[in-house]
């Protein structure tokens, strides 16, 4: 899987910071950043949780198995 | 017009009847919850919606207005000159404006509201409820959680946070819990006249930290809001009220409904006693879901024909998002009427879904998981004390104005 994140759709909500550390970060102005494109374990089921239930902007998608 | 839809069509509303979350008027949504569609007072169509995956769709699509609009589902009937001066008002509030321009206005308050700018309140945030705690012990048992700790604490930092100086707290925070509806035995009137007070303190307040800039959230967001023509004078007092009583009275009543839930389950306390780190969290989110069906509607309005699950939103008809219903959701979470700090509740729509989301969750989040964590590592025998006085919700508001515990 790979993970991708948009800072144009990004509303600085931070919920992908929360519940995936690991994956994502967010900068001092809110905005997403990817820290792990390519996650495992626990990690990529909370970054699957962040692109499907959680980021409010769907600023988040997940490619690839 | 059918006998439910004119029922419904009087008061698609929140939810009074604590704890038990639904309205007779809830009941009479059919089996499964789809889309509904219902009469509002103005004699315009909106649609109720329930489902927890509709909800997170139809809040995510921009297709949805929440700017002032003719036919916008306004639930009570309302004089003319009341609409005039929402929408009015409206032009100036984050939450009642649609990107672009939300965008750029939230982009100016957001780096105050990041979860490492939360983070940083932590260490002051526990000298708080330390002072708030220890002043609680000295008077001794029993206390009412909400005068103790539940109001005070989060007016304390929201003034701390819009930097409020010291000797102007007491206008706040007196005013501020007349506003939000924390007792039950204010008038319109006195809330009218709390409002007047707080516009015009806010006015002031605004006009100095114009003219002497301060480093702090709402002296922050005047300072970038000046650089650009987004806002008058009036807007930015509007703008300032909103950002300082938006969640006040959420989180007063989410830190005493919190410890309630808490309490009246024994065993899930115990578990959460064994493991704070790990169940913290869990439990944090589960009092968010559970305690989401104290409801405020959220409502929006289509701006084109939108179809959803092979129902078509026509352009103009209003949505109304029963979101603590949502969050009872019985394909979502099983068993939702269980209160359970085991079950993963992320997902619940307790700040909302979409680019409105929750400005301030995560300095909500933390008041409330740093709250319950000193509530309950503290007080060993934390238990509720029955009290004469029923707790009751007013206008479907949750104000939970007394919980009275013993330790």
């Amino acid at each position: 899987m790979k993970v991708h994140a948009e800072r144009d759709r990004c509303i600085g909500a931070g919920l992908c910071t929360l519940h995936a550390p690991a994956v994502f970060d967010q900068e001092d102005d809110g905005m997403v950043v990817v820290l792990n494109e390519r996650p495992t374990g626990t990690d990529a089921d909370d970054a699957r949780k962040v692109a499907e239930h959680l980021c409010p902007g769907k600023a988040v998608r997940i490619t690839g198995g | 017009m059918t006998d439910a839809e004119t029922k419904m069509a009087k008061c698609p509303v929140a939810p009074h009847g604590w704890p038990n979350p639904l309205l007779p008027e809830y009941d009479q949504l059919p089996e499964g919850r789809p889309l509904t569609q219902v009469t509002m007072p103005s004699g315009s169509k909106a649609w109720l919606v329930a489902q927890h995956d509709q909800i997170q769709r139809l809040l995510a699509d921009n297709r949805f207005s929440v700017e002032p609009h003719p036919t916008f589902p306004i639930r009570f009937p309302a004089p003319q000159e009341l609409l005039d001066m929402i929408a009015r008002d409206a032009k100036n509030l984050l939450v009642t404006m649609d990107p672009p321009r939300h965008t750029r206005v939230r982009q100016m308050a957001l780096p105050d509201f990041t979860i490492k700018a939360a983070e940083k309140l932590r260490p002051r945030m526990q000298d708080l409820i330390d002072y708030y705690l220890d002043k609680m012990e000295a008077e001794g048992a029993p206390a009412d959680l909400v005068q103790a700790l539940a109001l005070p604490f989060p007016a304390q930092v929201i003034c701390e946070l819009a930097g409020i100086p010291e000797n102007d707290r007491e206008i706040f925070t007196r005013n501020a819990a007349i506003m939000v509806g924390t007792r039950h035995s204010y008038t319109m009137e006195q809330k009218l006249a709390a409002n007047e007070e707080l516009m015009k303190y806010f006015a002031a307040l605004v006009t100095e930290k114009q003219s002497n800039p301060t480093d702090d959230m709402l002296g922050n967001f005047i300072a970038r809001a000046g650089k650009t023509d987004e806002f008058d004078h009036h807007g930015l007092t509007l703008m300032t009220k909103m950002l300082l009583l938006a969640g006040y009275e959420f989180i007063v009543n989410r830190i005493a409904l919190g410890i309630q839930a808490l309490v009246e389950n024994p065993e899930q306390l115990a578990a959460l006693r064994a493991d704070m780190p790990g169940l913290m969290p869990k439990t944090v989110d589960e009092v968010l879901r559970y305690y989401s069906l104290v409801d405020e509607i959220i409502a929006r309005v289509a701006l084109e024909d939108v179809e959803i699950d092979g129902v078509t939103i026509k352009a103009g008809e209003g949505i109304l998002v029963l979101k603590g219903l949502a969050d009872r959701d019985p394909a979502k979470y099983p068993n939702p009427d269980v209160f359970d700090i085991h079950r993963d509740s992320r997902d619940h729509l307790a700040f909302g879904y979409g680019v409105h989301q929750c400005l301030g969750q995560h300095v909500a989040r933390l008041m409330l998981e740093m709250s319950l964590t000193s509530l309950v590592e503290r007080f060993p025998g934390l238990r509720l004390v029955e009290s004469d006085e029923p707790i009751e919700l007013i206008d479907g508001l949750p104000p939970v104005h007394k919980l009275t515990i013993g330790w």
